[in-house]
């Protein structure tokens, strides 16, 4: 009996307790920024953004001890980013894109790939693709110094040669090797795209037999 | 005059008696004689088993309130009360007001996803072998500061696992507790709108449906 009412009063205590549940933004944000944040939340849920992201990196800045006039300059730079990406990537008529897409591309954005690059591989690749991991790459090459457009053509060449995503997450760490021994990132990238089927607009002569990089990949860490 | 002291001994013991004592242990003896006497010779009385279980049983009964007291709080369980035990508690988590207050609070070491989302295990490592401490954070954990503590390993690298849903995560690690970096080994890093650096992550999906997809 002891028993039973114990259960009992832990289960309803429990309950109460779900019950209150609080909202994270509403516990670690002051009120002055919850309140701020409000309008750029409320507008990103009518534009079908992805608020969960906002939400995060509101929080991402309480983490970090931002105050809060800054997080929300952030979060409305990434309001912005993300609304700019949804147009990029909502090819005409098609279905709404995922949020996971839409955090690429802006994310794609952010690291210096041009609005027409984001567009133009969203668009080529079909859906159920390796989207995501692509438009990372992409970010990747941009990020290393290879030309947005270049990089683009080699993104796709790996893609059209039926790259897995294995294949397109390891590109950027072989990548990796050759500029460590102080290759360009144009020459970097042949190098790491010899004999994966995909060939730089600069590529030269056919590629040879590839060489096997040991770095663990860093995009797919298992 | 050798065997004196054993004379008296055997005196003492009643093997011998007072008579055949030397004359020099006579004294003696009659001192040691005065002094046994002097000693408290009263029985030391040990209460019985017998007597201290008819006191209990002679006593008075406990006031009910004392009896309910004792009952409730002795531990006693029997299958009969454990398994009423769980029915109820199961009665009264189905019976709370509303279901959205049946939420299930997040374990630290848990990312926030929904249950049906398949997840996949990701091992985060980090090279760091004067740290006192060191977690990965990141959206999957909105952003906990504690995050998800690292192991230290015998190499001095710190590393741990997380089961994460596919698609685009951003994280950086906490480094004794206060220090954020991003994940030196990770191919890609976003700028974090707050002037520093995040680690990129794509889990890929092993069936793009699984994706969140927006509404329009």
């Amino acid at each position: 009996m002891r028993s039973l009412l114990g259960v009992a009063f832990l289960a309803v205590t429990a309950g109460t307790a779900g019950a209150q549940a609080p909202n994270p933004l509403a516990t670690r944000l002051d009120a002055v920024t919850l309140q701020a944040l409000a309008p750029t939340l409320e507008a990103a849920r009518r534009d079908s953004l992805p608020v969960r992201a906002l939400e995060a990196k509101a929080l991402e800045g309480s983490a970090k001890q931002v105050a809060g006039p800054r997080i929300v300059s952030a979060v409305k730079q990434m309001a912005d980013d993300l609304r700019e990406a949804r147009l990029l990537v909502k090819a005409p008529g098609a279905a709404a894109p995922s949020d996971e897409m839409v955090i690429a591309a802006a994310d794609a954005r952010r690291r210096g790939v041009p609005a027409n690059e984001v567009a133009s591989l969203a668009h080529t690749l079909a859906p159920g693709g390796p989207l995501l991991m692509a438009m990372a790459v992409l970010g990747d090459l941009v990020q290393r110094g290879v030309p947005a457009g270049r990089a683009l053509a080699a993104v796709t060449t790996l893609l059209e040669g039926g790259a897995t995503v294995d294949a397109l997450s390891d590109l950027p760490a072989r990548m990796d090797v050759a500029l460590r021994v102080g290759a360009s990132p144009i020459d970097a990238l042949g190098s790491a795209t010899r004999g994966r089927g995909a060939r730089p607009a600069n590529a030269g002569p056919p590629p040879s037999p590839p060489g096997r990089s040991d770095k663990t990949p860093g995009n797919q860490k298992k | 005059m050798k065997r004196e002291p054993e004379d008296l001994t055997r005196y003492l013991n009643g093997e011998l008696p007072f008579a055949d004592l030397p004359p020099a242990l006579r004294e003696e003896a009659l001192k040691f004689e005065g002094l046994v006497a002097a000693l408290d010779r009263e029985p030391i009385r040990l209460p019985s088993l017998r007597s201290g279980i008819e006191a209990i049983i002679r006593a008075e009964p406990m006031p009910k309130w004392r009896r309910l007291w004792d009952w409730f709080r002795t531990p006693r369980l029997s299958p009969l009360t454990a398994g009423l035990a769980t029915v109820v508690g199961a009665l009264a988590w189905l019976l709370l007001p509303s279901p959205e207050s049946r939420v299930v609070p997040v374990a630290a070491v848990n990312p926030v996803v929904e249950p049906q989302i398949p997840l996949r295990t990701i091992r985060f490592t980090l090279e760091a072998p004067g740290a006192t401490t060191v977690a990965v954070t990141g959206d999957f954990l909105e952003w906990r500061p504690e995050g998800v503590p690292l192991n230290r390993l015998p190499s001095g690298e710190w590393a741990g696992e997380i089961r994460l849903p596919a698609g685009v995560h951003h994280y950086a690690f906490v480094v004794n507790g206060r220090e954020w970096m991003a994940d030196p080994s990770a191919s890609s890093r976003v700028e974090d709108g707050f002037g520093h650096e995040n680690s990129l992550l794509i889990v890929p999906a092993t069936d793009p449906a699984i994706l969140p997809t927006a509404t329009s």
